[in-house]
């Protein structure tokens, strides 16, 4: 046994589950210190991730991208679990041609809060939509993604209530409409009048 | 949609990682996520391979700290992917003396686990 790490006992489970390693690090308690080693490695390692992702999900595997690229599976195999700073744009798009994806490079400022707004609410559709297709494949999953679908709605209407009441008062405004006579195309009557407060 | 399950063997093994080997649990937990990530794409996860992963007996799999950084200490963290219940167990973390145990753990964790299906 070794001595540094001491003696192991059985193994069992806790019950406690979590749906992602953000998750469980901070449902077991793990220091800030080392979530934030995990964000680093994972802010450096996020395009080698997209590229092994997008290659499991055309269902390649690394010893067929070697071949197509000409080099060893191991070398594939190192790329995809390093770092961004040692992939050349080439992989990048080598990767996106084998996949049947498109290599889009994208140099701008930053997007504004609106733009910003709209990619993400795109984003929330595609995977919603992903879980129902999930849902319409497996009837057991129907019931948790309902569910999830409910509390979804919930909370993308609270998120948009607690952010529209920082919003400044309204100042007082006045809408005015009137019934037009159509056919003699005079003002008839003023119907409604609303005054914000 | 895949979900982790700590042991009680994991929670002790992550308080003595997290004070002695801070890096090298960055690592794996890093790795862990890639892995997450990769299976959401793949039916089956036993079909999953890659650089940091290693298949043992039993269908464990240990997720190694490879891209962590260099110099760090060769460490695995033990898992298990029940494809049915969509759950990675998380057993035990280890180096490279106590491999040999904590393979052996895995497998009699596994074990545990098919018992109650017969």
């Amino acid at each position: 046994m070794n001595s540094e790490l001491g003696k192991k006992g059985p193994a069992r489970p806790t019950g406690k589950r979590y749906s992602s390693v953000q998750d469980l690090m901070q449902g077991e308690n793990i220091a800030p210190e080392l979530r934030s080693k995990v964000a680093e490695l994972e802010r450096q390692s996020a395009v080698t991730e997209l590229l092994a992702n997008l290659r499991v999900a055309a269902g390649l595997t690394q010893a067929q991208v070697a071949e197509e690229f000409g080099v060893s599976q191991s070398a594939i195999s190192k790329l995809e679990a390093g770092r961004d700073d040692d992939l050349t744009l080439g992989d990048v798009r080598r990767y996106a041609q084998l996949t049947g994806r498109r290599f889009v490079l994208n140099c701008g400022r930053p997007p504004t809060h609106v733009e910003a707004v709209k990619v993400y609410a795109q984003r929330i559709k595609e995977h919603l939509t992903a879980l129902a297709k999930l849902a319409q494949k497996d009837v057991e999953l129907e019931g948790p993604i309902r569910g999830f679908f409910g509390d979804a709605f919930f909370n993308l209407l609270t998120i948009l209530d607690e952010c529209g009441q920082q919003m400044p008062q309204p100042r007082e405004v006045q809408v005015k409409a009137e019934l037009i006579d159509t056919l003699s195309a005079k003002p008839k009557a003023s119907v409604l009048e609303c005054v914000g407060g | 949609m895949w979900h982790v399950e700590p042991t009680d063997q994991w929670q002790k093994d992550v308080r003595f990682y997290e004070k002695k080997r801070p890096d090298e649990l960055a690592a794996i937990l890093r790795n862990l996520e890639r892995y997450l990530s990769q299976l959401r794409n793949v039916p089956n996860s036993r079909s999953l391979a890659a650089g940091y992963l290693h298949k043992e007996p039993m269908g464990v799999v240990a997720v190694d700290q490879k891209g962590g950084g260099r110099n760090l200490q060769e460490t695995r963290l033990y898992t298990y992917a029940d494809d049915t219940k969509q759950v990675v167990y998380l057993i035990t973390i280890g180096n490279k003396d106590s491999q040999a145990d904590d393979i052996a753990l895995s497998k009699e964790f596994v074990r545990g686990l098919r018992e109650p299906e017969k």
